[in-house]
């Protein structure tokens, strides 16, 4: 749940006993989900909208509620909401009448079963579940979940600021109208109109309050600020934006009505009337870039820890030149604007003009860690191949959430569901048993130590994969077709290509471009401990299984000698073929096994994403020690990158490993790197050049973060958590938690920052 | 060493991405072995040639494993006012390595081991992506042999230099070796990165267990052969950063006006936290690294000689 960044956050639950009782009348009133969803939106907005705050320079903050309308999930939360446990907390904490405390029961009792995930979970069909029995991963032992959510609405902004609100409202009365002469459901056009006069309102209600704090303010910048921006407000409610501003404003206030976590191509949407507003000296660069670090702080105050991703840069926008001018302003924002979200993304080219670059690059060394960096050369046609799609589609990928690809306001393929591979190895290990719960959790198969040969072991693992991919692929379906007959998602629709025209709701058969994806952790891991199977049980046989699982099974308790040979069995990450080998396969494996599921389940695509994020340490929690050496529930390498402490050979064998897998059958796969500052002051040019060479080689995607005092403190403390960071000592670059410990100070002492 | 076996040399490092040992990207090779005692190494655990234990007191969780293992009492248990410690006994270690075999810690191991060319060559591998890339800013990537003291390995050397193709070669030498070592090896070096350490034969002995005399005739020697050389110059403050000593380094670079540069190397105590590992502690000195200002003067000091020199 966030902690949305406002000034004075509710103290009570009235949002959310209005939204219930609004959401009971549309019920009583309506059948048509659309109706129901319009008349949520207008107890939703602008109740949970907060004023504008000093530093910003434009409107919208947002606080939703425990119980609200929402799509992603990480933004209040999935469909219609509700977050019990903050209400329990609520019910036992607050004072308030006799009313209110029965309103906070009702509210609770209310939304049992009727909650969309409540919804999804509950008429899961027995096949699905008998795979996928609940999505409680933080707390249970899973091969597989779940994730129930829409995640990554890139809508068509570019649209948006070229025909503004006025020019929607012609596009949907003109459907409206045909709708009615042929007699097709004008229901869900008048609702969308319906929603349109929500967001008018929302800028009236800004503008009110707006036009107040202008009346009251000193005379000086700000009062003039607050005067354009009531101006603003209203204008973009007449007509279509023509000013930076003006779009900047629509842009965010409608975002915040889908709510949006993902803003897209901000260059190619606001570039026009930034470079407009710039050569008619209407705006100072200093303006501009104040507008842009506002969007940015907005973005952040969402607290959404993932998403928010601004992506700039790259193949296949409409109006390239103005884009990239509007990039270095963007960069500038990113490199000022010292947030997590949003999470600024480049997609670069043969063609990116070398300023762009050189302003990414000054952004990473400055330790911000974005811009996230994407080589467009490898990805538009990695992506035509994973995807099958024509190149200029191809061109308009976006990177969402932690690394997962749909097209721009064309196809949505939302992560609805995380793989385990580590987890599901180490069932195959013990023949589908799982010790943690003491019953089977997979379909029963031969253990470790009933298989002959490594292929026949190798075999029934990948029979396990394939079991839940299967169960997965056929969740995704199903979650957008439940979803579908409840959410038209309005605002999202509006924006999505095909659904005005189509009539229908985006999940309901509106999108042109419907796919799913797969996130898949833990397959470093998997790797690694097929190496070692491969190599002490059958390759040398110097290892009986049954001794493996056994010390398996007590998580290496004395027995040391035999977790120091798996761990010194060859690892990916090291330029080692034999070990990197598997790696490749199994990742060829995995992706080819789930995208050849789409077909089946009625999805123009399904593809594994790779990706970064927490989930490597939450789900390895859960799985218990594993053949690589590592022991029970300690995190599993993240993404791409090794095992951390697994890379031995250092930076440039890490690189050359990471090159390995394929780009051209997955929706999305990230590596990190990790560097000293001070690495980066001594050697900058040839930090580059690895870089650069990097991307010519076949690299697809970077995320590099050069570190400073805090991370070398934090390393000091937890060594464990630091094995990948690489600093500069005596003239060699070496792994920091290696030093010694008056040389690790001494390294901390140097660095200012 | 009969011509069947494969030729093995004890290495106790191999690494990538070396930045500052030769120009470009780097993969620099650790021999084990140094006819030197200088008392500021940063690498005493290239001092002895053989194979020795190395104990990280930091990244040990105490759970004496090794101790269990270790049949000549060279890690044991010992109790301290209530604590259980490890007790470490350098010199009672015979390297059999019973300890590695137990440690998931990386805190207990053995230093250097033989390696095979062939195994070298697979690491200068992983590099060669990168060697030539910064070719075009003018500085060549390559390999880079060092440790300890590389001419003590030169059958190995040779052979690996014979398959490891088309390779920019750098070599760090304290100019120790024999005459006849460097003239056999020299055709096949690119750049000699060569130490000169101390002015004064009594001081140098005294802090380098050796005279220089050899070292100073060799790189003569090799300066005539038309060797590349770039001068390496340790300067610890208040030990060897003499006027004397500076005034014998200009005069030097005035003899050889072929040699690159000269780089002084300032002094970091990194080297030893390192002794400590080894057990050598005592053979090693500990001051504060040299920081910007000592920098300034050196570089200032050599200002009215003209000598081409940085800090590396």
């Amino acid at each position: 749940m966030n902690n949305f960044k406002v000034q004075n956050p509710r103290k009570d639950l009235c949002f959310e006993i209005d939204f219930t009782n609004a959401y009971r009348d549309a019920i009583a009133q309506y059948t048509h989900p659309a109706q129901i969803e319009l008349a949520c939106l207008k107890a939703q907005y602008p109740a949970v909208l907060h004023p504008i705050e000093d530093e910003d320079v434009f409107a919208g903050r947002m606080e939703m509620g425990l119980i609200g309308l929402g799509i992603q999930g990480q933004t209040g939360g999935f469909g219609y909401y509700i977050n019990e446990e903050k209400i329990l907390e609520a019910l036992e904490n607050q004072s308030g009448d006799a009313k209110y405390r029965e309103d906070l029961h009702d509210i609770l009792t209310f939304w049992k079963g009727r909650n969309t995930y409540d919804i999804v979970l509950r008429n899961m069909p027995a096949d699905i579940e008998e795979a996928l029995p609940n999505d409680q991963w933080k707390v249970q032992p899973l091969p597989a979940s779940p994730i129930i959510r829409m995640a990554g609405a890139f809508v068509d902004f570019h649209k948006l600021v070229k025909i503004g609100i006025p020019g929607m409202e012609c596009e949907l009365s003109a459907q409206l109208e045909k709708a009615d002469a042929e007699g097709q459901d004008a229901v869900l056009y008048q609702s969308m109109l319906g929603a349109l006069g929500v967001l008018k309102d929302v800028c009236f209600f800004y503008r009110d309050q707006i036009q107040e704090m202008a009346r009251d303010a000193a005379a000086g910048k700000r009062k003039k600020q607050l005067e354009d921006l009531e101006t603003a407000l209203v204008n973009i409610t007449e007509r279509a934006p023509a000013s930076m501003l003006e779009g900047l404003q629509l842009i965010w206030l409608y975002g915040l009505m889908c709510p949006l976590l993902q803003f897209g191509r901000l260059d190619e949407h606001i570039g026009d009337l930034y470079v407009h507003d710039i050569d008619n000296g209407i705006i100072t660069e200093e303006e501009a870039l104040a507008m842009v670090q506002t969007f940015f702080r907005l973005v952040d105050h969402l607290d959404s820890e993932t998403d928010g991703r601004v992506v700039l840069g790259g193949y296949g926008r409409i109006n390239p030149e103005n884009a990239d001018r509007f990039c270095l302003v963007a960069l500038e924002a990113c490199r000022t604007v010292k947030e997590i979200l949003p999470q600024t993304t480049l997609r670069f080219n043969d063609d990116t003009p070398k300023e762009v670059w050189d302003a990414a690059m000054r952004c990473i060394e400055e330790g911000r860690t974005f811009p996230l960096l994407y080589n467009d050369e490898i990805l538009v046609p990695g992506v035509m191949r994973a995807f099958d799609v024509e190149r200029q589609l191809a061109e308009t990928y976006m990177p969402l959430g932690c690394g997962e690809i749909e097209f721009d306001h064309y196809s949505f393929g939302s992560p609805n569901g995380s793989l385990n591979a580590l987890k599901i190895l180490e069932l195959a290990i013990r023949g589908g048993y799982e010790p943690m719960i003491g019953d089977y959790l997979a379909p029963k198969v031969k253990t470790l130590a009933q298989c002959e040969t490594y292929e026949e072991f190798l075999d029934t693992y990948k029979y396990l994969l394939d079991y839940f991919i299967d169960a997965q692929a056929r969740f995704e379906k199903y979650q957008y077709d439940i979803t579908g007959k409840i959410h038209p998602f309005m605002m999202v629709s509006m924006l999505y290509d095909g659904c005005i025209e189509a009539g229908k709701g985006i999940f309901g058969g509106g999108c042109a471009y419907l796919h799913g994806v797969l996130e898949v952790y833990g397959s470093v891991n998997a790797a690694d401990s097929l190496g070692a199977i491969k190599k002490l049980v059958f390759e040398e046989k110097s290892l009986e299984a049954g001794d493996l699982v056994a010390a398996m099974d007590n998580n290496f308790y004395n027995q040391e000698a035999l977790r120091k040979r798996l761990m010194d069995c060859p690892k990916y990450g090291n330029d080692i073929d034999s070990a990197d080998a598997i790696y490749v396969h199994m990742h060829n494996f995995t992706c080819e096994t789930i995208k050849s599921k789409a077909a089946k389940v009625g999805l123009e695509s399904y593809l594994a994403a790779i990706i970064n994020n927490a989930q490597n340490t939450t789900l390895g929690r859960w799985v218990g020690a594993t053949p690589d050496g590592r022991k029970s529930g300690m995190p599993m390498a993240n993404a791409n990158n090794p095992s951390p402490g697994n890379d031995k050979n250092g930076l440039l064998a890490m690189l050359n490993s990471i090159l390995k897998p394929s780009h051209d059958n997955h929706a999305g796969m990230v590596q990190n790197l990790r560097l000293s500052r001070e690495l980066y002051d001594d050697s900058r040019e040839k930090v580059y050049a690895v870089i650069d060479n990097y991307f010519d080689r076949g690299g697809a995607q970077l995320m590099i973060s050069v570190v400073g005092r805090e991370d070398l403190y934090n390393a000091m403390q937890t060594p464990e958590d630091y094995k990948d960071l690489i600093v500069r000592v005596g003239g060699l670059s070496a792994r920091f938690v290696d030093l010694n410990k008056d040389v690790q100070q001494e390294i901390y002492d140097r660095v200012t920052y | 060493m009969s011509h069947t076996e494969e030729p093995t040399a004890m290495i106790f490092d191999i690494q990538q991405f070396s930045l500052n040992d030769g120009p470009g990207i780097r993969t620099s090779i650790f021999f084990k072995g140094c006819p030197l005692r200088c008392v500021w190494c940063h690498n005493p655990e290239s001092f002895v040639r053989e194979r020795q234990l190395y104990y990280s007191n930091m990244l040990c969780t105490r759970c004496f494993k090794c101790t269990e293992v270790c049949p000549s009492g060279a890690l044991t248990e010992t109790k301290y006012r209530g604590q259980t410690l490890l007790k470490v006994d350098h010199d009672a270690c015979i390297a059999c390595g019973k300890c590695e075999t137990v440690c998931c810690y990386d805190a207990v191991k053995l230093v250097g081991r033989p390696y095979t060319v062939g195994e070298v060559l697979a690491q200068i591998e992983i590099g060669r992506p990168y060697y030539d890339i910064m070719g075009e800013r003018g500085e060549q990537g390559g390999i880079t042999l060092t440790g300890g003291e590389p001419m003590m390995h030169l059958d190995f050397i040779e052979a690996l230099l014979a398959r490891s193709g088309d390779i920019h070669v750098c070599m760090e030498t304290n100019g120790y070796a024999d005459p006849e070592s460097y003239k056999r090896i020299a055709p096949k070096i690119d750049l000699f990165l060569y130490d000169y350490k101390v002015t004064g034969e009594a001081l140098h002995t005294e802090l380098c267990g050796v005279g220089s005399e050899r070292i100073r005739s060799n790189l003569d020697m090799l300066y005539r052969m038309g060797a590349g050389i770039i001068l390496r110059l340790p300067f610890i403050p208040g030990v060897n950063d003499s006027d004397t000593h500076i005034a014998a380094i200009a005069e030097l670079m005035e003899k050889y006006p072929e040699i690159k540069w000269a780089e002084i190397m300032a002094y970091n105590n990194f080297g030893y936290s390192k002794a400590e590992t080894v057990g050598l502690e005592d053979k090693i000195m500990n001051q504060p690294s040299a920081d910007a200002a000592d920098k300034e003067k050196w570089l200032g000091a050599f200002e009215k000689y003209g000598t081409n020199i940085r800090i590396g």
